[in-house]
């Protein structure tokens, strides 16, 4: 994967690559205009554990390559993940409790809004998300658990909205688990793949949470 | 949708590098006047100048681009920066007077708000703002000349620490990281209001409350991050003083060790720790602490080296309007590292 962040200042090429690490197994290249930047790249890749290798091109283009190492850390588990969750790694062992650091976190368990009737439940869950877009604060983290993957996936007529709300920032995150359930792993059109204990830190850490 | 004015790479992330300046700065001609207490050579961003001998003139500026989005802040953030020098030396502030740059097809009440943030924080200072000069540019930046008094016998120096001084840091690091973090969106509504407000807060209080104690070197803490400024006092690379500093007492802006965990590093910072290779034993210190100790600061803290018999009395003067204020460290003598981080 080739990233062009060169025009961009710091902290813009490191998050970048940063963002595009996130689950990545293939090496990605980031091209920047300023040693600086070569620097504190190569110090991000040392510091996950990553391998990187800089190269200058131009005066003012050098090219870093970071080479993941080891499985992601955010690839879905199995289902006996829930089972004993204290085996799995820490995503990072030193992070402290971000306490209220996640904001609004919207967790939503089914394709559905309140029982009573499936096909108006999938009308109401299909307007709610679409007011989520209208909101003047956009969440900053959807969770699809269960059913809910059905949301983030093909078929869904909820993708334009949510694509929407992840321009204006907000992460959407669907349980792996539930798309290997569902088979819907390749399937999955907006966000990325989750597992138990990211969606147990979000939520443990939210400000507030929503279940519609 | 519009890129807000009042965002981008402002702040002391805007300064260049040190190693740079030095180059630059060693070339030009000087003249040598033995009323001139402080100038280049201390590598001080204040000239002190000696009237009197009961009497001594301060004369210090600065100016950046905005590095929060609301002008008002800025504004204030702006001042209390420029103002800080004569603080960090031991003064009073006499004059200030207004550098402005903004983009003539703008609204000009963002002009305002900025103006009126300044002219607050000069009135705060006790001084007098008495003018200024704006000119356009498509990049607005704000900042004061600052004219300063002190007893010439009672300036602080920034490079005279004495073996066995204790080091008191008056407000806590991270705001460099933690506005890098706000640009992208990523920074917790609570982290950022603590990071302007510790911005926007004069170094007045401060820099009074020390006045009873035996101070002997004073700086304050900002584009080169805290370890740079230290590394100032000590001498520079060829410096006689090393530091050790205590990590688990330097003060921290809260949410600040997670953001520099996340990577929002910023160009300065590298900047800052290229400039200390070789003179700093990290220790034990994490890849986030370290970063918060390269940060750069606008707007920081003083950095005092204290007779030891007066640093806990001192802490205690300071804690009334720094609840943060900590003694992080002690000088002593160099052997081989200029800083160890403990």
């Amino acid at each position: 994967m080739h990233i062009d962040a060169r025009g961009l200042e710091c902290p813009h090429p490191v998050i970048q690559a940063k963002k595009a690490l996130h689950g990545a197994l293939d090496p990605i290249t980031i091209a920047v205009d300023n040693a600086i930047a070569v620097e504190n790249l190569e110090k991000m890749a040392g510091e996950l554990g990553h391998g990187s290798a800089a190269r200058q091109i131009a005066d003012d283009h050098y090219e870093v390559t970071i080479t993941p190492s080891g499985p992601s850390t955010a690839a879905s588990a199995p289902a006996k993940a829930e089972q004993a969750p204290a085996l799995r790694p820490p995503l990072s062992p030193e992070m402290p409790a971000r306490h209220e650091q996640n904001g609004m976190v919207v967790h939503i368990g089914a394709r559905t809004m309140g029982e009573g009737d499936d096909q108006l439940g999938g009308a109401l869950m299909k307007a709610f998300l679409y007011a989520l877009t209208e909101l003047d604060t956009a969440p900053d983290h959807l969770i699809f658990l269960n059913g809910g993957v059905f949301l983030t996936t093909e078929g869904s007529n909820s993708l334009e909205d949510l694509k929407a709300l992840e321009a204006r920032g907000t992460r959407i995150h669907s349980c792996g688990t539930c798309l290997e359930y569902h088979a819907l792993r390749d399937k999955l059109r907006v966000g990325g793949v989750s597992n138990m204990y990211e969606i147990a830190g979000l939520l443990a850490n939210a400000a507030k949470v929503i279940r519609p | 949708m519009d890129k807000p004015l009042f965002s981008g790479c402002g702040g002391c992330t805007a300064k260049l590098g040190a190693d740079m300046l030095e180059k630059v700065l060693n070339g030009l001609p000087k003249k040598a006047d033995e009323r001139l207490l402080v100038g280049f050579e201390g590598q001080d961003d204040a000239a002190v100048y000696r009237l009197r001998d009961d009497l001594a003139l301060i004369q210090t500026l600065d100016f950046f681009p905005p590095v929060v989005d609301d002008p008002y802040s800025f504004g204030k953030i702006a001042a209390a920066n420029a103002l800080s020098d004569v603080y960090a030396m031991g003064g009073d502030v006499l004059l200030a007077l207004n550098i402005a740059a903004f983009d003539e097809k703008k609204p000009t009440a963002l002009l305002g708000e900025m103006l009126r943030g300044g002219a607050e924080k000069v009135m705060e200072a006790g001084g007098l703002l008495a003018g200024g000069h704006t000119i356009h540019d498509p990049v607005p930046k704000y900042g004061l000349s600052v004219t300063g008094l002190c007893h010439p016998e009672k300036i602080w120096r920034n490079n005279t620490p004495r073996d066995g001084d204790l080091l008191l840091l008056t407000k806590p690091l991270g705001v460099g990281i933690i506005t890098t973090a706000q640009k992208l969106g990523e920074a917790s509504p609570g982290a950022f209001a603590a990071a302007a407000q510790s911005m926007e807060q004069l170094n007045r209080a401060a820099s009074e409350a020390l006045r009873d104690f035996r101070v002997h070197a004073c700086t304050d803490v900002t584009g080169f991050g805290c370890i740079g400024h230290l590394l100032e006092m000590l001498g520079g690379e060829k410096g006689g003083w090393a530091a050790e500093i205590r990590l688990e007492q330097v003060p921290f802006l809260p949410e600040a060790d997670a953001y520099a965990k996340e990577f929002f590093l910023t160009a300065a910072a590298q900047r800052n720790r290229n400039h200390a290779k070789g003179l700093l034993d990290a220790g034990n210190a994490s890849f986030a602490q370290q970063e918060l100790l390269f940060d750069p600061q606008t707007s920081g803290g003083l950095l005092a080296s204290l007779h030891p018999e007066d640093a806990e009395e001192a802490l205690a003067a300071l804690r009334r309007r720094h609840p943060t204020a900590a003694i992080i460290g002690k000088i002593k003598k160099r052997t081989e590292f200029a800083i160890s981080l403990r």
